[in-house]
């Protein structure tokens, strides 16, 4: 049969099928390289968040991590209860100002800083502005805490008294808590940012701007029209970062609201719900029920903004 | 040259030796002859929460400490020479986290904790009942310790209080302390040695504003308004006698809800009253930095420690500081309040259990207590601390209201009162403070339904 050339090609084809599926001394070596990296993979990611999964549908206390199946009795519960509402509404609160005040701002700044013309001064800038990035949310926390002090003793306020001002009750007040606790991650955040924009900035080619100097378009017009659609792509990834960072605040608003997200709550976040829950309640299954729908609403907000990413790329 | 930076290099390092291994000298035995108890062998792995191993310097007072190592090579070894002690410190951050994990992987066998960490773990099964060797020891006296502590506390004795757990070695001072300066200032009458709520309320509502005499402005009254075990409000509602709860931790899930009671809405009427007196920074839990120091401007503390007069004192031998402020019993009906206490537990499968008792035995000992009052300032839990320094009024205080103290529901130790009830009252607090306090009867109907949903979920 193998004698006919159809045969022998059946019978090729065949051997080297067989020989597809041997695993040569090459094959073994490069899976013993990657195997650390995938049994990390399998173990620290991929195992935890299935077991979350498991352990959301079940009734969990203390160390029992295998307590009794509820079915979705912990979602049921997180979704009619009203402080996870009021979590959600002030995590989205927090979050879209954050995001936005911190694209703008810190666009704005690379903008300013990659149009000096003294490279000394534009590393001068560049330190200044990414030091806070380096600076642990506790510490940062702290200092806030102290320059945003209630009375007239803290610094902010002493300042703004010299204008004739009351103190503001910057952390004490709920009306104003949650956007200092906004002016208090730009501070932080700012420098990241402004760096990344800036690399894009840097990569724009100089031949545009040439061509629109050609037609006469003067700098807010070069800014306007090839500056910000050429980086596009850094915004949309920056509104993402930015969105799902803002989804899982915790630290700063922990160690200045406590438990409660003080003043008056408004400091509560989601993942503060599902840090009383898994740590001071010992309820994991709730608490792992809530971090799968912020899972979600993560999930779908990403989607949704590269959606819309997609659909302007469509449309050019 | 060389032969010149290699001599100054040695010198450097045998001195840089010297210093680090030297022992400090000091007595920590208070003149007691150390002797061999016991020729018993075996290895007890110790994991301890915070405590210092090596010799250093308290930051407070600049005094020189000794740390545990040396205290244990001084005495614990001459008495025990053949138990090998591996000890293991770890810092309070995340303390439960890493202790529970020890306690999963059998990797510890006596454990120093907080108190509401050792009720968790107790109820989880991982640790060791101690009445067996409590009972068969006639060398350990548990009448030694504070009656309150040793027999009423989630952290010593199971939910139903029939199994002991834990030895107490160290506690949490929260009292009243007023300061005797700003009353004169305002011609206030002191402070009777145990004020109730009423009373603490009506003479802080006389202290707040601006001083007669030094027209600075003050404040009436101080507690920390986002305490995570809410220990002001336990104090408050033994005060009012409102339990808010009944039933058993070991059967948390048919607990009896009473959080709208008429006792808790007094409850929550006092605090509301009393959250327009504190500095606006109370509810995050600031303002009261200069407390128990020269520029203080705050008249009565709840819940305070005494630590920052007892600091000035220890350093700078500051009397007149330590008559400036003085404590008083705290809110209960008997003078009591919430009580931390910091217990030395077993697991539940210690390798050598004897072994390890006599190690715990001794951490819990008068001998270790005294040691530590003496380098860290910790409060004992002794009946008879004679060791206590006489101008130490607080740590006396402290002892006082202890004495008296025991565990209801509204504690750390219940999960609900946890999660929900403390940061709930904590929010209403920072609400009154605001002049915004919402309607107290719903507010304490909702938390009762968001209870009794939150046990029914459990079932």
């Amino acid at each position: 049969m193998s004698s006919t050339p159809e045969g022998k090609w059946t019978a090729d084809h065949r051997s080297m099928a067989k020989r597809r599926f041997r695993f040569t001394r090459n094959d073994w070596m490069g899976y013993l390289f990657s195997a650390p990296l995938i049994i990390g993979v399998v173990v620290f990611a991929i195992y935890p968040m299935f077991a979350a999964l498991f352990m959301s549908f079940h009734q969990t206390s203390g160390l029992n991590l295998s307590g009794a199946w509820v079915g979705l009795s912990n979602y049921r519960y997180a979704l009619e209860d009203s402080l996870f509402w009021q979590a959600l509404t002030n995590t989205f609160m927090m979050g879209i100002w954050s995001v936005l005040l911190g694209i703008v701002l810190s666009f704005i700044l690379a903008s300013l800083i990659n149009n000096l013309k003294w490279n000394l001064g534009r590393n001068f800038f560049k330190a200044v502005y990414f030091l806070p990035n380096v600076v642990s949310g506790v510490a940062t926390s702290l200092l806030f805490s102290f320059l945003f002090f209630p009375s007239k003793e803290g610094l902010i306020n002493f300042v703004i008294g010299l204008f004739g001002m009351d103190p503001v009750g910057w952390f004490t007040n709920p009306e104003v808590a949650r956007y200092s606790i906004v002016l208090m991650s730009l501070w932080g955040a700012l420098g990241y940012n402004t760096i990344i924009f800036l690399a894009g900035l840097q990569s724009v080619p100089r031949d545009l701007y040439e061509a629109a100097d050609v037609d006469g378009a003067g700098t807010y017009r070069k800014w306007w029209y090839i500056t910000i659609p050429y980086l596009r792509p850094i915004f949309v990834f920056m509104l993402i970062m930015g969105t799902i960072g803002g989804m899982k605040r915790f630290t700063d608003v922990w160690l200045i609201g406590g438990t409660a997200g003080n003043p008056g709550g408004s400091l509560m976040t989601v993942v503060l719900y599902i840090y009383r829950n898994a740590f001071l309640a010992s309820q994991m299954g709730l608490a792992t029920a809530v971090s799968y729908l912020l899972f979600l609403i993560i999930l779908i907000l990403t989607a949704f903004l590269m959606l819309l990413n997609r659909r302007k790329d469509s449309l050019d | 040259m060389k032969k010149t930076v290699l001599l100054i290099l040695s010198f450097v390092l045998v001195f840089t030796m010297a210093a680090c291994t030297g022992s400090s000298g000091k007595d920590v035995t208070g003149g007691v002859q150390i002797e061999k108890v016991s020729d018993m062998q075996g290895t007890v792995r110790v994991a301890l929460a915070g405590w210092q191993l090596e010799n250093g310097i308290d930051a407070l007072t600049g005094n020189p400490t000794i740390g545990l190592n040396e205290y244990l090579d001084k005495t614990f070894k001459k008495m025990y020479p053949n138990i090998k002690l591996e000890v293991y410190q770890i810092p309070w951050e995340n303390v439960k986290a890493k202790q529970t994990a020890m306690l999963l992987s059998g990797d510890a066998d006596v454990l120093y904790t907080g108190g509401a960490f050792a009720s968790q773990w107790y109820q989880e099964g991982l640790l060791r009942d101690l009445d067996d060797l409590i009972e068969k020891d006639t060398s350990f006296d548990p009448n030694i310790y504070l009656e309150g502590i040793m027999n009423n506390s989630y952290s010593t004795k199971s939910p139903d209080g029939s199994k002991q757990f834990g030895i107490p070695v160290a506690l949490g001072r929260r009292m009243t302390i007023y300061d005797k300066k700003l009353f004169e200032d305002w011609g206030v009458d002191t402070l009777t040695a145990q004020p109730g709520p009423e009373e603490i309320l009506d003479k802080a509502k006389k202290m707040t504003g601006k001083n007669p005499k030094t027209g600075e402005d003050n404040y009436g009254l101080y507690w920390s308004g986002n305490s995570l075990n809410g220990s002001t409000f336990v104090a408050l509602t033994l005060a009012f006698g409102a339990k808010g709860a009944e039933g058993s931790l070991k059967d948390i899930k048919n607990i009896k809800w009473h959080l709208n009671t008429p006792e808790m809405v007094k409850v929550l009427e006092w605090l509301k009253e009393a959250a327009k007196l504190p500095p606006a920074g109370f509810v995050n839990a600031q303002g009261a930095e200069n407390f128990g120091l020269e520029k203080n401007n705050i008249a009565i503390a709840l819940d305070s420690t005494g630590g920052s007069t007892m600091s000035e004192y220890r350093s700078k031998q500051n009397k007149e500081l330590l008559d400036r402020f003085e404590p008083v019993l705290n809110l209960g009906p008997k003078g009591e309040g919430w009580v931390a206490v910091d217990p030395f537990i077993m697991a539940k499968n210690a390798k050598d259990v004897d072994a390890s008792w006599e190690v715990m035995k001794f951490l819990t000992s008068y001998m270790t207590q005294k040691y530590m009052y003496e380098n860290f300032s910790n409060t004992p839990t002794l009946k008879n601390a004679d060791f206590v320094t006489p101008e130490d009024k607080f740590v006396k205080k402290a002892l006082e209201i202890a004495e008296v103290g025991h565990s209801e529901l509204m504690d750390e130790a219940n999960p609900f009162y946890m999660s929900d009830i403390a940061p709930a009252i904590n929010g209403f607090i920072s609400q009154a403070a605001s002049g915004h306090a919402p309607d107290i009867q719903k507010f304490l109907d909702d938390l009762q339904a968001r209870a009794e949903k939150w046990s029914a979920n459990l079932k």
